[in-house]
């Protein structure tokens, strides 16, 4: 193979970077998580292919024969450059303020993003779902977790996220009591409580105090 | 077009618009909205187009999305 085709890894690098920008548009500080999901990896692929392709061709059909770097970065821009464009079609009047129709490439490519980074969403919901499957300790009922999670808490240095993730598990809790109260088979709902306490420990304060939390102290 | 919402679903959306999806009993244990009443109102978001609901037969397996039109609403 021509080596000069490996040029197109620049354009494909470039189409990717202008992906990864959608991606962390969205999931900001979880954007890493979601490119290693299958479709946040396939989104990135797919916008890195386009102005790959596009280089291989123009290279095929000899529209340039030297400077490859540069025309590597032209095409990986220049696709770029077309897929955000947007052509204005017409003025539109709603509730007396004028508004500009503008459509192009660009409504595509949103289309597309969103369809991708959707499945995206579900997946980094599953990848949350089967930690607390993992982590959430088994063998222990909903009310000495809580009370080792608050034991646990009072070990922290005191500050306003501490006192309101305090605030928050003393809430499950009293919602706890409410509902068993008077149920016989109350498994269920001592899981369904065990599952509310983990979630609530790992979005306020991540996977590392979720263990540190929930780990049983004797 | 605009979607109307009341306090309860705009604090829903709020919440599952920061992590953009969830596990149900996630969304229940931050939202502190009794799950029944949850329950109804995922499915009101659900049918103004702004959320998916996957598996919602159980709690315990449900995941909530949040769709595109959620982020651009206020």
């Amino acid at each position: 193979m021509d080596s000069q085709y490996y040029y197109s890894l620049i354009s494909f690098g470039v189409g990717s970077a202008a992906g990864f920008q959608g991606v962390y548009d969205r999931y900001s500080t979880n954007s890493i998580q979601a490119i290693y999901t299958p479709p946040g990896a396939f989104y990135l692929f797919s916008r890195g292919l386009i102005p790959a392709l596009v280089f291989v061709i123009c290279y095929n059909t000899q529209l340039f024969s030297n400077h490859f770097l540069l025309y590597s970065l032209v095409c990986g821009s220049s696709v770029e450059l077309i897929l955000r464009t947007k052509i204005f079609i017409k003025e539109t009047s709603q509730n007396g303020t004028a508004e500009e129709l503008l459509r192009g490439p660009f409504d595509l490519l949103q289309w597309y993003q969103n369809l991708l980074l959707q499945s995206v969403a579900e997946y980094l919901a599953r990848i949350r779902k089967i930690f607390m499957e993992k982590n959430l300790p088994k063998s222990i009922a909903f009310e000495p977790l809580i009370i080792n999670a608050l034991n646990n808490l009072d070990a922290w240095p005191p500050s306003d996220s501490i006192n309101q993730l305090k605030t928050d598990v003393q809430r499950i809790e009293g919602e706890y009591h409410q509902e068993i109260g008077g149920q016989t088979n109350g498994t269920d709902i001592d899981s369904k409580y065990k599952y509310k306490l983990g979630y609530l420990i790992l979005n306020k304060k991540g996977p590392k105090a979720f263990k540190t939390l929930l780990t049983l102290t004797t | 077009m605009r979607i109307e919402l009341n306090d309860d679903q705009k604090t829903v959306i709020k919440i599952i618009r920061e992590a953009k999806s969830m596990p149900f009993l996630e969304l229940t244990s931050l939202s502190a909205i009794h799950d029944n009443r949850l329950t109804e109102i995922l499915h009101e978001l659900e049918k103004k187009d702004l959320i998916v609901l996957i598996n919602p037969e159980n709690i315990f397996e449900e995941l909530v999305v949040a769709k595109d039109k959620a982020f651009n609403l206020f």
